[in-house]
């Protein structure tokens, strides 16, 4: 199927638009739901952009991103990003390095990289399924252009376009992308049900939060255990009749499981949002990947006046991809289109990246003044 | 074998399965997939070699496999239907990682 110029929706045009910043992004992305449904009460951007860090009084600091779980390191070739946050990325560093080396503090992993090859440790970790990213000493990341976009448009048409009010929305997903995707279609009239497993807890459900209670208000919850074969297919009823599917999953897990969008039969036109760190195309369908290394694949970094990459924002990639992917399911739904909306983060932080370019200006961080920048 | 030393990668002799190891330990020790031995990367292996009936639950992607005594662990970096061992005694699936607090 072929779209011409004319049937080229809202979408496409925000995304020609240049943007002096982050906060310019989110509020293009915003004002494009807005204008489907002028009668919800978004957000701002800035409590896109900020909510969390603004609650625990987090920024980047150093090279060390706001959260403190991922690290950009100087290497041989370049700078190599690290995010461990899961206690088994640090088990696996050893691995890594091909090291017997004591790695259990972040001076001895920063001492450990100087003089290995960062480009090679990049494809390493992304075999073993850890959260890298790489910049060379050029400052471009090699996956800025490499790794394709994705489809923010799904192929399926229908006749009649549809309304999020009403919609019935599964979210599969957690941490920040997904559950913000979700909670925007809420604001604009979905009825949304939060499926998590009983294996596997949303971690952002521990410590502070504040950001998930923000972000869940007016879920529905169900706790399933995915090991469980009759409360899987009670989910794959589920899945098959809902409107709108958010899932963050690596492609593997829900084949694994039976619970992908090929071995469901869905029963109508629905819209199925995939976000990946970086994509469904093989390779990269098995990387991992969180909000603040993914940013640094994009490229979606700063540069300090002693020449040294900096991160922005807090997990930027996330806030940033769960905006964009509301507006997609809006956009999708009023065009009347069923099928796959393939979001990877990196896609996202790339076009950010992009807009703020094509606007002559330098990537910010949104949480410090601009004086510090 | 070779030792086994930390980062150290195999495949199974058997099937597509491939690993890393995560920790190695001082003893020499045989490891199998499939209920062969395994080989270096880059090693040729028989097109005919059949997994073993009794190493033949399978390695998944990703997932992590320790000894009982947990002195030697190892990651699965490609899928396989062999079952790993180490001196014959099949190694245990590690539980599902977490996901972080924050992302």
């Amino acid at each position: 199927m072929t779209f011409s110029a004319e049937n080229l929706a809202a979408f496409d045009m925000i995304k020609s638009i240049p943007a002096e910043d982050l906060n310019a992004c989110v509020a293009q992305a915003l004002s494009g739901i807005a204008q489907h449904y002028p009668q919800a009460s978004l957000p701002s951007a800035d409590w896109v952009l900020k909510a969390r860090a603004k609650e625990l009084g987090i920024e980047p600091a150093g090279q060390r991103s706001a959260n403190r779980s991922c690290h950009l390191m100087p290497c041989e070739d370049g700078w190599l990003a690290i995010n461990l946050a899961r206690d088994s990325d640090w088990t696996l560093l050893n691995a890594l390095l091909e090291t017997d080396a004591l790695l259990t503090d972040v001076t001895a992993l920063r001492q450990a990289l100087l003089h290995r090859r960062g480009a090679d440790l990049l494809g390493r970790g992304r075999e073993m399924g850890m959260p890298v990213a790489f910049v060379d000493a050029a400052k471009t990341s090699p996956d800025d252009l490499r790794i394709p976009r994705g489809h923010m448009r799904p192929d399926g048409l229908n006749a009649a376009g549809r309304s999020l009010q009403g919609a019935r929305v599964i979210d599969l997903s957690a941490l920040w992308a997904g559950p913000l995707c979700a909670h925007l279609l809420y604001r604009c009239g979905a009825e949304v049900t939060s499926v998590s497993s009983v294996q596997r807890p949303d971690g952002s459900r521990q410590g502070n939060t504040a950001l998930y209670e923000a972000l869940h208000a007016g879920h529905e919850h169900l706790v399933l255990d995915f090991d469980d074969l009759e409360q899987r297919q009670q989910l794959a009823q589920l899945l098959a009749s809902a409107d709108v599917v958010i899932e963050a999953s690596r492609p593997r897990a829900l084949r694994q499981l039976a619970l992908d969008r090929e071995s469901l039969v869905i029963n109508g036109p629905q819209i199925w949002l995939s976000i990946t760190a970086y994509g469904r195309q093989p390779p990269a369908d098995q990387w991992a990947g969180f909000g603040d290394d993914v940013a640094v694949s994009a490229g979606l970094l700063r540069w300090d006046d002693l020449g040294q990459p900096q991160f922005v924002g807090d997990a930027i990639a996330d806030p940033l991809t769960g905006v964009y992917a509301a507006l997609a399911v809006a956009e999708s739904l009023a065009e009347g289109r069923s099928g796959l909306l393939d979001f990877s983060m990196v896609g996202i932080a790339r076009h950010c990246r992009q807009q703020i370019l094509a606007a002559g200006r330098d990537i910010v961080c949104p949480l410090l003044a601009v004086s510090q920048c | 074998m070779p030792k086994l030393s930390t980062g150290g990668r195999f495949k199974s002799a058997v099937c597509a399965g491939e690993i890393m190891v995560v920790t190695a330990s001082e003893d020499d020790v045989t490891l199998t997939c499939g209920g062969a031995e395994m080989v270096a990367p880059g090693s040729e292996v028989a097109d005919d070699a059949q997994v073993h009936p009794d190493h033949a639950v399978g390695i998944a992607m990703g997932k992590r496999y320790i000894t009982a005594d947990e002195t030697i662990e190892v990651l699965c970096v490609k899928a396989g239907d062999g079952s790993l061992a180490v001196n014959g005694q099949l190694l245990l699936q590690k539980d599902t990682k977490q996901l972080p607090k924050t992302d």
